[in-house]
Parts: structure tokens; C-alpha cells; sequence
């Protein structure tokens, strides 16, 4: 008896295999970079002389790239939102949270930024005619009051894990987007229970995020400096 | 009579099929050649405000020139980092009569006037709105973008609306556009601006289904074929020469079986903006299986006797027409005519084993269609209420719909009957983050529906084909796991089935894989025709006399740039011998 494989289960086999291995390496590259930790980056903590309030710097101006930059000045509102949470050196809990968030509306008519900052000292409103004034404002922090003597002592190495989110979402206008693009007025389906529902509306909503652009920070650990620098840097 | 022209890969092709695809690609054809004939204009269109100079005054193409007579630099290119707290200088100003905010700046003491004449009120940023030009639409025309656009010329535009970004969103999410952008340039006036909706068009053609499957089947003179592949596509033109319609085909192949589709939807052409227009025209060549247990059956055919499965061999040829409205954001209500011509080959007299054991009986089948030419008209009425939060691998929310259909005399039908069914879908997330989904279906038909409209077993069974786009490829009864006489029915009048399905997220990305999921499915299904309850088969008593049956699946779910996708695997377990009757 011959033990050979007929030549048509040999090739559904090959084929079998090909789909098998074109399935692995769709996966493998997006698998590889789903958790991938941000890259440490230099960033300055900071005492004030009473060593009572404990302040934050560093930059993130790569968040706002070239697409970015364009959408700054067209003319409709963009956000600009950074959130920290502290941590000291080998305690995973967290010490405290900061957050700055930066309104940047652009005027057609005064051909000019307009920047309302919000941070934990307070709201201030800017203005400024070019971008540098933007980024410098919105796409740094600068002494951002991020924890108190009450959270940390002086003299405790801490550092900081941050996300910039540009142009976030709120969750009810996420959802109503959701709502929205899934069963949109005058669009859609052919019929109800057809399966012609649209392919794109529902890939999009995969896409649809809780932000335009999105970027983990982390900070290298460092001990604080005692400063007296003036607080408020709005 | 249909004409038999030829054969292709042992599937006959009819001349009626060719005259329809005929159709399909002269259609397809007329409707580019219209594009390509229609002068387009190349620069962005505009519409503006009826009282604004703008509309007549403006060069030919619409677009509105601007009126600010200081050009600046870009900002990208200034250098000088100029940070105040109070707004620059504002350039040489137009006067602003007539500019709509000016006067509620000058009432309301909590308005504050901008450094232009907009409003500001409480950090808000609002100009009077003077045209929308719609920019980067080659194919899609200008109204179908303004279609989603809620605002008008002559509006006062507040830039903080959140109408904005839901306008972007909504766009894109018609699937036109690869990327959607909204920004103001300066208008006629100081305080005034035009809306500009920038696009990138991509490709429109999709595929929205795709059927592969093994099963088993039979020949046209009824003998068994044991496995036997089916498959089918579903692709569709969702913006026809950039009007927003979408015109789709759809082909199902099976062994000695073919279906064709052809859709055509229209978000608001003929009936205005409140109300959806679909239609469908449809083609099949199918085979239908009848009888339980030693069936006999001449076939008109081949003029012989066989003793496997009674075949019924017909066409169907027609369409639907349809009308439906959005009642809110997650419910929509549709409404359908359906009117269609029948020709069947039905055997001139086949019987069956109907029953248990010694005590089954023999009995003429009932084929549920009429002998050659007749003709199905019905009505039809839907409302389907969405609110999950996507429709593949969804996580929470309802997914329901009730469905009723008449089909009379009056409406020049040949089959009287009336159907409802109902479903609807749960989703939760369970706080170990795995998905649960219950769902529950039931269905009726008071009268006599045609055969492949009755309810199948392979639509309830994972562990049979079901039907694809109305062919049925399966010729087994049910597993019967319970031993009940769901043994004894293929086709019912009354339908219900609950299962329960436990999803496992394996994998979530943001690129070409959107989400992997394992899931396993359960439940069970009742299925029966009129016959079953009024005279059940002998041989069976007490629970057994409940048609109702076991039905299980598992495999992955997947969500994709390309779509969703399903591996499963209760298809193949099916074919196991000895689970349940599976041959």
C-alpha cells in the first residue's frame, strides 16, 4: 500500500501552511509593538526654597508634528492635553497627578494664537503670532506644580510617567461620534439586517480613537533640586 | 422557458443570468462614462450666503476671494516669538455693518468684542458664516459632502461647536474619504469666514461579504453527494460616480446551484433628505431537499425513481423595492415591496418515512411551492434598534430588530401568508474584560410560504451549512442531540432559538489587526412546521415530541482593515459520525 499523499491533499496542505504563515506575519509586527514602553527622557524636578511644592519641566513638542502644526492654524480650536502621574523610586504607587491642558485657537481675521492655559495654579490666556509661541506654551510644561511636601519628602529620587493627547475626545462625544458613524442619518445600510453594512463605516470606528495623537512619556529618575525660580510659568 | 446556453465548471448558465449581468456591466458602464462626461469643475466649489454679494459677484468657479488687504506671512515662517497677554493689533477693519454677531457684542455686557469683529463670548469664538467650499472631492460631488454638513451660509459659526468635529467624523465615516479636514479662511468681511471641508477621496470599492463553506449535498435526480464546497461575494461601488449611492453585486455558487445579486441604495435622491431609497433585483438558480427517510420521488427531470432526498429544482427572478427613515441616531424603520416570478420543477410524486421506528408511516411530501410558473409579492416592514459600540467584536450595547411580511392575493401573489420575526442581541463586558452576548430569535408564518422562505434547520444549526443568499447547500437533517423529532423536520413555520456566546479578547491592535477574539457559542433552537404540532410524527412521546435541538460553535473572531472574520468550527464537527445524525 502506498503510503504517499494523493497530490490534492498535498496541496491543500501547502496551502493550509502559506495561509498559516501569512496569518503569523500579519500579526507578529503589530504584536511586537502593542505594548511597547516609551524611551526615558530628561526632565526637571524641582524644589521650591520652602521646599513645600514640587514642580515639574520637560518638553514633548515632537507631539506635534507637521500634520499637527498645519491643523493649528485653520482656524478651529485644538487641544492640547498633558497628564503626570509621580512615582518615587521603587514604590509603584503613585504619588500624585498633575495636568496641563492648552487651547489653541487660531484667529482668521488677527492672524493670531490664542492660548488658554489651564494648570493647577490657574487658567491664563495668551497670545502670540507664531508657532514657536505655541509649542513653547502648549507643548511644554514648565514648573508644573505636581506634588506637595505632604506627598514627598525633599530629597527622594521620583519620576514621572505622562500622555499628551492632542485633540482628545470626551467620552460623550466619542460616543456620540460612535453613534453617529455607525447608524448615520441618510447612510448606511441597504437594508436592515442585510449584510451590506458599510465595510468602511465599520473599520473607521476602530479607528476612532479617544485622541488625534497620543504619546507616553516617561521620565528618567532623578533626584529633585531646590530652586527659586518664580512659580507661576503659565 | 429558460434557455440552457451552456455549461461552465458543470454549473448551467442561463440566458436570463446573462441578460441580468448584461445589465449589471452596461450599468456600470453608463454610470462612468456619465462621470467621466460631466464637466467637473477642478477648483473647489462653493456655496454662500443668498444675501452675500459672494454668490454674484465672485469669480465663475464660486470661490470667494478674500478681502484682507494686509498679507501677512504664514505663521510657520514668522520667527519673532511675541507672546502677549493682550490680542495683537488688528489689521485695517472693514466697517462692520451688518455683520450679524456685531449687535449682541454690543448688547450683552458679558460679550466681549474680539480683536476682529467676531464674538467672543466666555473664551467662545463665533463669525458669521458667508459659504462652505468644498475642497479635493474629483469624483464625489460637492452636495454629497454638504449633505453632512449642518451648518448653512448666513449661520453664525461658533468654532467651539462640537458639530465641528462631528461633521469631520461623520464624513469620514461615510467611507468616501481617506481623510477629511475642516479649517475657515477669511470672508467677505471682517468677522466673517468661509468653511472650507478639504478631502482625500479613496477607493470606494468594497467587499462586504464573503462565504466559504463545505457541505453536503445532492444531485438534481436526488442522489447524495457526501461533501460538496459552496462560496460566495459581496462586493459594492459605495459611492456610484461620486453621487453617494451605492450600487452592489453579490454571487453565491454552489454544486448545480448560482445566486446573483444586485443592490442599489440612495441616502436621499429620490424622496428628499428624511427618507432612504434601496432596491434589489435578484436571480436564483437553486435547489431545494425534501423527505426525512427513505424518501421515493419521481423526478420531472430525469424521469426516474430515487431514494435519497426529494429535489425540487427553481428560479427565482424580481426584486425589492424599498423606502426607510432614520426614527433616531440607533433606530431606523424600513419598508418593503417584493415582488418576484417563480419557476419550479417539482416532482410529480414523492413520498417519505414519516416517524420513529416501526411505527413510522409513509406520507406524500409537501414541497411548499407551485408547480412551474408563479409569483410572489409581498410587503414588508422593519425596525432595527443599534446601540452597540461596534458592529464586529462588539462590547456593550442592543442590537434588535422586528421584521413583519404579508404577501396576499390582492398584492398579486400566488402564496398567502404572513411572517414576523424578532431578535434581539446583548452585549456586556465583564470586568475580567471578557465579552458575554445573549441572544434570542422567534419567528412565525401563519399560511403557506414558499419553501425558501419557510424557517431551514441550517440557519439554526452551526453544525449545518445555512443558506447563502437563499441557496441551500445542505441536504442533513438537524444532529437531534436531544433525540426528539426535530429528527423529522427540515423546514418549519415556527422558529426560536436563545445561545449564549463567551468571547476571549486574544489580541488588540491599531494597524491591519483591529482585535482577535476566541469565542464559544451555545444554545439550543425549536423548530417546527404546522404539521409537527397538529399531527406530530408517531414513534415519539412525551419531551420527545418537542422539536428542539443542541447547537454549539467556537473558533476566532477576527476585526481587520479588511473586515470581520469568523473561523469556525461546528461546520466540520457536523460532518463527524456518530454527533448526533451528522453524516
Amino acid at each position: 500500500m502506498s503510503t504517499r499523499r494523493s497530490p490534492r491533499r498535498a496541496a491543500l496542505a501547502q496551502r493550509f501552511v502559506a495561509f498559516a504563515c501569512f496569518f503569523c506575519c500579519l500579526l507578529a509586527p503589530h504584536a511586537a509593538l502593542a505594548d511597547e514602553p516609551p524611551t526615558p527622557r530628561t526632565a526637571s524636578f524641582e524644589w521650591d526654597d520652602a521646599k513645600r511644592e514640587l514642580y515639574v519641566s520637560l518638553s514633548f513638542r515632537e507631539v506635534v508634528d507637521d500634520e499637527i502644526k498645519r491643523k493649528l492654524s485653520r482656524g478651529l480650536p485644538a487641544t492640547i492635553v498633558f497628564t503626570g502621574t509621580l512615582y518615587r523610586r521603587g514604590v509603584k504607587a503613585p504619588i500624585s497627578t498633575t495636568a496641563q491642558t492648552c487651547k489653541i485657537t487660531w484667529h482668521v481675521w488677527d492672524e493670531a494664537y490664542r492660548l488658554e492655559v489651564t494648570r493647577p495654579d490657574g487658567s491664563r490666556t495668551r497670545w502670540t503670532t507664531t508657532l514657536e509661541g505655541v509649542l513653547r506654551r502648549c507643548a511644554e510644561v514648565s514648573r508644573l506644580l505636581v506634588a506637595t511636601s505632604k506627598e514627598v519628602a525633599a530629597g527622594v529620587s521620583v519620576y514621572l510617567r505622562g500622555r499628551v493627547d492632542v485633540n482628545p475626545l470626551s467620552a460623550e462625544v466619542l460616543e456620540k461620534i460612535k453613534l453617529w458613524v455607525n447608524r448615520p442619518a441618510r447612510t448606511g445600510t441597504a437594508a436592515p439586517g442585510d449584510a451590506l453594512f458599510s465595510t468602511f463605516t465599520g473599520l473607521f470606528m476602530q479607528r476612532v480613537g479617544a485622541a488625534e495623537r497620543t504619546l507616553e512619556l516617561l521620565t528618567f529618575e532623578m533626584l529633585p533640586i531646590v530652586g527659586g525660580a518664580p512659580k507661576n510659568e503659565i | 422557458m429558460t434557455r440552457t446556453l451552456g455549461v461552465f465548471r458543470g454549473y448551467r448558465v442561463h440566458a436570463r443570468a446573462l441578460r441580468l449581468l448584461a445589465g449589471v456591466a452596461l450599468l456600470c458602464f453608463a454610470s462612468r462614462s456619465v462621470a467621466a462626461e460631466t464637466p467637473r469643475a477642478a477648483t473647489p466649489s462653493t456655496i454662500a450666503a443668498p444675501d452675500s454679494p459672494v454668490a454674484t459677484a465672485s469669480a465663475p468657479t464660486g470661490v470667494v476671494p478674500p478681502t484682507d488687504t494686509t498679507p501677512r506671512a504664514p505663521p510657520e515662517a514668522r520667527t519673532s516669538d511675541a507672546d502677549t497677554s493682550e490680542p495683537p493689533p488688528a489689521p485695517p477693519a472693514t466697517p462692520p455693518d451688518g455683520v450679524p454677531g456685531t449687535t449682541n457684542a454690543t448688547a450683552a455686557p458679558s460679550v466681549t468684542q474680539a480683536p476682529d469683529n467676531s464674538i467672543e463670548e466666555q473664551g467662545t469664538l463665533k463669525y458669521a458664516l458667508d459659504g462652505i467650499e468644498v475642497r479635493g472631492n474629483g469624483k464625489t460631488r460637492s452636495r454629497v459632502v454638504l449633505r453632512y454638513v449642518p451648518f448653512r451660509p448666513g449661520d453664525i459659526f461658533d468654532v467651539d461647536d462640537p458639530r465641528v468635529e462631528l461633521t469631520r467624523y461623520r464624513l469620514l465615516g461615510t467611507g468616501f474619504f481617506r481623510d477629511v479636514q475642516l479649517s475657515l479662511r477669511k470672508g467677505r468681511l471682517r468677522g466673517h469666514v468661509v468653511l472650507i471641508v478639504e478631502v482625500v477621496e479613496r477607493n470606494t470599492l468594497v467587499v462586504n461579504d464573503l462565504w466559504m463553506g463545505l457541505a453536503a449535498t445532492a444531485s438534481t435526480v436526488g442522489t447524495a453527494l457526501p461533501l460538496t464546497p459552496y462560496a460566495g461575494l459581496d462586493a459594492a461601488e459605495t459611492n456610484l460616480a461620486g453621487t453617494g449611492m451605492t450600487l452592489g453585486a453579490a454571487a453565491g455558487i454552489a454544486h448545480d446551484q448560482y445566486a446573483l445579486r444586485l443592490r442599489f441604495f440612495d441616502p436621499s435622491l429620490f424622496l428628499g433628505k428624511e427618507w432612504m431609497t434601496s432596491g434589489t433585483l435578484l436571480f436564483n438558480h437553486a435547489n431545494d431537499f425534501f423527505g426525512n427517510h427513505d424518501v421515493g420521488f419521481v423526478n420531472p427531470l430525469e424521469k426516474q425513481l430515487d431514494n435519497s432526498v426529494a429535489v425540487v429544482q427553481y428560479e427565482r427572478f424580481g426584486g425589492t423595492v424599498g423606502v426607510g427613515r432614520d426614527l433616531s441616531v440607533t433606530t431606523q424603520f424600513w419598508a418593503n415591496y417584493r415582488l418576484e416570478r417563480i419557476n419550479a420543477h417539482v416532482p410529480l410524486s414523492a413520498n417519505d418515512l414519516r416517524g420513529n421506528g416501526s411505527q413510522a408511516e409513509r406520507e406524500p411530501i409537501d414541497f411548499y411551492i407551485q408547480r412551474d410558473k408563479s409569483v410572489l409579492s409581498t410587503l414588508s416592514a422593519t425596525v432595527q434598534h443599534d446601540t452597540r459600540d461596534k458592529p464586529i467584536l462588539a462590547t456593550r450595547g442592543w442590537f434588535a430588530s422586528v421584521t413583519t411580511e404579508v404577501s396576499l392575493s390582492p398584492l398579486g401573489s400566488d402564496y398567502a401568508y404572513a411572517r414576523i420575526d424578532a431578535m434581539a442581541s446583548k452585549w456586556w463586558t465583564l470586568p475580567w474584560e471578557h465579552v458575554l452576548r445573549l441572544r434570542l430569535f422567534g419567528g412565525a408564518i401563519s399560511g403557506r410560504a414558499p419553501s425558501f422562505e419557510r424557517y431551514f434547520v441550517g440557519d439554526l444549526s452551526d453544525f449545518r451549512a445555512a443558506r447563502v443568499l437563499g441557496l441551500n447547500v445542505e441536504r442533513r437533517l438537524a444532529p437531534n442531540f436531544f433525540h426528539t423529532d426535530v429528527g423529522e423536520v427540515r423546514y418549519g413555520d415556527y422558529a426560536a432559538k436563545f445561545d449564549a456566546e463567551y468571547r476571549i479578547p486574544l489580541y488588540r491592535g491599531t494597524r491591519a489587526v483591529y482585535g482577535i477574539d476566541v469565542f464559544a457559542r451555545a444554545g439550543v433552537y425549536f423548530i417546527a412546521g404546522q404539521k409537527d404540532i397538529t399531527q406530530p410524527p408517531r414513534g415519539y412521546s412525551g419531551a420527545g415530541l418537542i422539536p428542539v435541538d443542541f447547537t454549539a460553535n467556537f473558533g476566532l473572531q477576527m476585526d481587520t482593515s479588511a473586515g470581520g472574520f469568523t473561523f469556525a468550527f461546528a461546520n466540520l464537527l457536523g460532518f463527524i459520525p456518530g454527533l448526533g445524525n451528522g453524516q
